[in-house]
This record gives structure tokens, C-alpha cells and sequence, in this order.
């Protein structure tokens, strides 16, 4: 990590893993969980037996009190320190988020699911910042565990219905939800989530032949999910990994077949769904260069170009993807807000 | 054996289940529609009445004194006859009576989490079953009852039944909210929102001033800025809906797209007012990449028939 002032070095793959093995889940005992019933069996067996040690079964329930507060107000105070790392991630003060998170990490050892949810915060930060190596650390590192729960998203999702129906029996529910170290069966659209964004991490580190692979188990899984809420969002994320394949991999006319409906799809992104109209312009554009500028692929890349750039500045997705440079040298992006209220 | 017709309901589909692909998620949409459609069919109305949350309150700090005076007397037993029988018996009164506030308590406070989960997944008649058998417990701290309250408002919220969502988070602020005073800002935002698609604008007025007065989590301040561009909107002052529109733009940015589109179409609509046209045509050309035409029309977030009128 870099000190306050200095520029910021994300941590590399190695650094990450280090770091991960040094601070790995470390559940509590499950002497842990039966200690209050251990202490509370104590205190009756000496009020029965030693009526003389009047004090010491309220000792022991003072204490057992005092020691619960201390668990449930230290839980609360790293949550909110994963709140506040949230918060600077999304305000896109990636630095701080990731040296906030990291540091919490080695804290949270204890607490299953808070742990999970820093590597996550992790593994995104790291995706922001184009960590693609160390991001892919993360999300192996989560994914596999997760998936020890249930065998695809999908089956976890249903078991979550299953168990809301009163089908799973109360011991593989515990058992899958310890598998998944905290997480809920129902979170199977989590974990697609987080595939995706591995499987976008595997093309951006240009890692083809693996990231090919992902794609396309993921496919019938999110299509599977697509009409759920919450689901669309992700349908969106998957056009974008297609498109992001198929513009890094040369193959243009293969993006331009997924424009049919892209904006319908990619809606729900919000102004990421940006990067998949820029992708959508540089494979119009492709097939442009070779019909030639008047054409009607030319008309297409602008249109997608001026999309693109009305939700995110033609830098940022440059910045995202360079393999957009080219794009933004040859067409129009549209006006930035900025220009627009002072211009 | 009986079972409940959602379990039921739920085996019917599991029967014909195979491992490929298309059944599955065929079973996983015929189970996840089943269960809402049984839900939303039976769904029991829990009644919120102020008078009864004071009567529930007053019970709870009744009980609790009644159980403080116990183990006042139970310490004074010990300390009375100090080497008797009673003060054995005196202790075992004291975990007794501790245990079993201990376990209703912790109880209730397992399920908070449960409810939480089945309003996001809308369950409804399940969060419903569970906040009224949570209410039903007696004695419970007053931070959570006041807590199974809020849920209660946040899925009134989420049924869009707002005249009752202002209800009830109208009661829960007049108390003191001790440990889940962080809650307190949740409680106006949604009040907010009630007031607004009440037409009650004044009490918009004084609960979004009662909000500037907080310090807001960034979660909070996004959804304060929709609530509050439409109340401008609503109350004809367009120059505060433009006032530092940059910001206001960025924070739209972090939001889910519906209420980015949304913002974006009423600062537009703002914008065409001031005949900044621009900047109209921009924020609407936006609007419409974030959000499709049936989003910026609905009216559950938004009121925007009011505000076109």
C-alpha cells in the first residue's frame, strides 16, 4: 500500500494472495457459540449446589453480558468501517477504499460474512482500477468457496425457494450456509454476479481461452435468471462481457449481432451501460473501415459513439478500454454536461 | 400430514423436476411465482394503531420494571438470609427470570434479519406473520420493537400503502430511538416520500428540512435528492431544481438507473421551464438512455403525472 500523497500502486497478484493466506476466515469456536449456555449451566449448577457463593452466579451472567455487548459493538464498528469503504468506492476515492478495506480485512477474521464482503470489496476495487490479476485472485478465492454451497447459482436459488417451501431440512440448510461462509441460499444472483465479473477480469487480463470458457457456462445461468428482479441487470452485464469478447477477439460482426435490442438490454446498467454502446460504435466502426465512411455501419458508430459518450466521458472509456482509442479519434463524441450548462 | 398450501404448492413443482437446464429454470420460475402469487393471495393485513404501539411500549417498560423488582427482591433473599436454602433459590430466580428475557429478546431479534429478507425477496404474507408474531412477544427493549416497526413501515413502503407508511413513521419519530437512532434518517425519507405522494406539502417541506439538519450516509443523501427534486418540481421552483445541478448529476450517477432517469427527466423538465433548452434536451436525451418510456411514466416513484400537469 501506498502512504498518503504518493501515487498509488494497486498490490499485485502476489501481494494479494499473501495477504489472503496471512488473513484467511477464521470462524470462531464452536466452544464459542456454546459458551453463554455453558456459562448460564455453570451459574445454576453453583446456585444449587454452592448456595454459600451467592455472588458468583451473578458474576457470571455480568460478565457473560459484558462480554456480548463488547462481540456485537466490535461487529458493529467494522461494519461501519466496511460501510464507509463502500462509500468511498462508489465515490470512486478507490485509494482510500482499498487501504480502508485491506486493513480491515486482517480484522474481520473472526466474522465469517463481514470477511467475505471486504474480499469482495476487494476484488471490485481492484477491478476499478484495472487490477484484472490480483481482482482474479479475489474472486477465485470467493467464488470457489461460494460454490461449495450449491453446484450453480441457479440450484442455489432454488434452494432458497426449496427452503422457504420447508423442503430443506434444517441441517443441510446449516450445512450449505456454512459452506458459503455466511451467505444466504438465496443469494445465487451474488454469485453470478461475481462470475461475471471474473469472467470480465479473465478477458481484460487477456486470459481468452479461459474467459471464453466462463462465458459460456455462465450463459444458461443467466438467462435462467433474466426474468427474476434483479436478474435484468445481470443480462446486461453479459451483453457487455459479449461484446467485450467479441470486439478484444477481433470479431466485429459478431458484436454487431448482439446490437439488435442493446439498448432495451442495457438499460438497467445505469451509465455503465455506457462501455456497451462505446463497444457497439468500435464494431460498427470496424465494419465501417471497411464499406467506408459514407456507409450506413458509419451512421451506425456515431450513433452508438454519441450513446456512449452521453452516459460516460469519451476519456473514461478510453480509459477503460483502450482498444476504444481509435473510436474516439474518428468519431463525434456528444456534448459533456459540463459544455452543456456553461456552454 | 398437512402441510401449508405454499408448501404444498411449492412440492407440486419439485415433483416433476429434471437435472437439465431448461427445467430447472422453468421449476425455479414456476416455484418463485407460485410463492408470490400464494402470498400475495393471503396476505393478512397487519393494522398499525398508534395508540396500540404506546400500550405495547408501556407494557414493555412495565414488565421490565415488574422483572427489575423481582431481582431486586431475589438479590435481597441472598443477602437476607445469606447462608439459607432461599439464597440458592434466590440466585436460580435471577437466571430464571434473566434467561428468559434474554431468549424472547434474542428471539425476536433473529427474526428482524428474516423479515428484512423476505420484504426484499416480497414475501409479504411471510414478513407480515413474522412481524405480527414479533409484536405479540412481550417484554421486548424498546429499540426492538421500534425496530419491528420500522420494518413494518419499509414494507407498507414497498406496497406503496404511503398514507400508512406516514403513520407509522410518523409515531416512530416522536420517540427517543436510543441504539437505532441511525434508523432515524430511513424514517424521514420515507415519511418524505409519503408526504409528497400525499400532496401534503408542508410537512414535506418540514421533514426534508428536519433531514438537511443530519448528517446523511451517502445511501441516504441518494435518496433524498429524487424526493426533493420533485417536491421543487411540484412547488413550481425550477431555479432550486437547476441550483448546483452538477453535483446533483453526479450523485444521479450512483443511483439504480430508474431513479437516475428519473432526476435526469425532471431536471430536464426544469431546464425546458427555464428555457435552457440545452440542457433540457441533454438531461431528457439521458433520461431516456437511463430509463425506457413505461419507467418515466409509471407514477409509484415519481408523481411525474403531477408534475407535467
Amino acid at each position: 500500500m501506498s502512504a498518503t500523497g504518493t501515487p498509488f500502486i494497486p498490490p499485485t497478484a502476489e501481494q494479494v494472495q499473501t495477504h489472503l493466506e496471512q488473513h484467511p476466515v477464521n470462524p470462531p469456536s464452536p466452544w464459542l457459540a456454546w459458551g453463554p449456555m455453558i456459562v448460564i449451566g455453570l451459574a445454576v449448577f453453583t446456585a444449587v449446589v454452592m448456595p454459600v457463593l451467592v455472588l458468583v452466579p451473578c458474576a457470571m451472567l455480568i460478565g457473560l453480558m459484558i462480554t456480548s455487548q463488547t462481540r456485537a459493538g466490535q461487529l458493529r464498528r467494522l461494519e461501519q468501517r466496511l460501510n464507509r469503504a463502500g462509500e468511498l468506492a462508489v465515490c470512486r476515492h478507490l485509494p482510500e477504499a482499498l487501504r480502508l478495506s485491506w486493513r480491515l480485512l486482517a480484522d474481520a477474521t473472526a466474522y465469517p460474512p463481514l470477511h467475505q464482503r471486504t474480499q469482495l470489496m476487494i476484488g471490485q476495487i481492484l477491478d476499478h482500477v484495472q487490477a484484472y490479476d490480483a481482482a482474479l485472485v479475489i474472486y477465485d478465492d470467493v467464488i470457489d468457496r461460494m460454490g461449495q454451497s450449491s453446484a450453480s447459482p441457479t440450484a442455489n436459488h432454488q434452494n432458497g425457494l426449496a427452503d422457504r417451501a420447508g423442503k430443506m431440512s434444517p441441517g443441510k440448510r446449516n450445512r450449505n450456509m456454512v459452506a458459503a461462509v455466511g451467505f444466504t441460499p438465496a443469494s445465487g444472483l451474488m454469485v453470478l454476479r461475481f462470475q461475471l465479473q471474473r469472467a470480465l477480469a479473465l478477458l481484460r487480463s487477456h486470459r481468452l481461452v479461459d474467459a471464453d470458457d466462463r462465458i459460456r457456462r455462465l450463459r444458461g445461468e443467466v438467462e435462467s435468471v433474466a426474468s427474476q428482479p434483479g436478474g435484468a441487470m445481470l443480462a446486461g452485464a453479459y451483453r457487455v462481457l459479449q461484446l467485450m469478447q467479441a470486439v478484444v477477439t477481433n470479431h466485429a460482426d459478431d458484436a454487431i449481432e448482439l446490437c439488435d435490442d442493446l439498448e432495451k438490454m442495457l438499460r438497467p446498467l445505469g451509465v455503465e451501460a455506457g462501455l456497451g454502446y462505446g463497444l457497439a460504435a468500435r464494431a460498427y466502426q470496424v465494419r465501417g473501415g471497411r464499406e467506408g465512411s459514407a456507409s450506413e455501419s458509419w451512421q451506425q458508430a456515431q450513433y452508438w459513439w454519441t450513446n456512449a459518450t452521453m452516459l460516460l466521458p469519451a476519456e473514461e472509456l478510453v480509459n477503460r478500454l483502450p482498444e476504444l482509442q481509435e473510436t474516439a479519434d474518428a468519431l463525434a463524441a456528444a456534448p459533456t454536461f459540463s459544455e452543456v450548462l456553461h456552454g | 400430514m398437512h402441510l401449508p398450501q405454499h408448501q404444498r404448492l411449492a412440492r407440486c413443482c419439485m415433483v416433476d423436476s429434471k437435472p437439465d437446464t431448461k427445467s430447472q429454470v422453468d421449476l425455479t420460475e414456476k416455484l418463485h411465482a407460485k410463492l408470490q402469487a400464494h402470498q400475495h393471495a393471503t396476505a393478512k393485513t397487519l393494522a398499525f394503531d398508534p395508540q396500540r404501539l404506546e400500550r405495547q411500549l408501556a407494557i414493555d417498560s412495565g414488565l421490565r420494571t415488574v422483572f427489575l423488582g423481582v431481582l431486586i427482591v431475589a438479590m435481597l433473599l441472598i443477602f437476607v438470609v445469606p447462608e439459607g436454602v432461599m439464597s440458592g433459590w434466590g440466585s436460580l430466580l435471577i437466571i430464571g427470570v434473566w434467561l428468559g428475557v434474554t431468549l424472547i429478546n434474542a428471539q425476536v431479534a433473529q427474526s428482524v434479519e428474516r423479515i428484512t429478507r423476505s420484504i426484499e425477496m416480497g414475501l409479504v404474507a411471510d414478513a407480515e406473520r413474522m412481524i405480527a408474531s414479533g409484536l405479540g412477544r412481550y417484554p421486548l427493549h424498546p429499540s426492538l420493537r421500534l425496530t419491528l416497526y420500522h420494518r413494518l413501515a419499509v414494507l407498507r413502503h414497498r406496497q406503496g400503502r404511503f398514507a400508512e407508511t406516514a403513520m407509522i413513521t410518523h409515531a416512530l419519530l416522536t420517540h427517543r430511538l436510543g441504539k437505532i437512532e441511525l434508523l432515524r434518517s430511513h424514517l424521514l425519507l420515507m415519511l418524505l416520500e409519503s408526504q409528497l405522494v400525499g400532496g401534503q406539502m408542508m410537512g414535506a417541506y418540514m421533514t426534508m428540512m428536519e433531514l438537511h439538519r443530519r448528517r446523511l450516509s451517502l445511501t441516504e443523501t441518494m435518496h433524498l435528492l429524487p424526493l426533493q427534486t420533485r417536491y421543487e418540481l411540484m412547488c413550481g421552483h425550477d431555479q432550486a431544481v437547476l441550483a448546483q445541478c452538477d453535483r446533483k448529476i453526479a450523485v444521479a450517477e450512483l443511483m439504480p438507473a430508474p431513479q437516475a432517469g428519473l432526476v435526469h427527466q425532471w431536471i430536464g423538465i426544469a431546464a425546458q421551464r427555464q428555457g435552457r433548452e440545452k440542457l433540457a434536451d441533454f438531461c431528457q436525451r439521458r433520461a431516456a438512455l437511463l430509463c425506457d418510456p413505461d419507467q418515466l411514466q409509471a407514477t409509484s416513484y415519481g408523481g411525474v403525472d403531477v408534475i407535467a400537469q
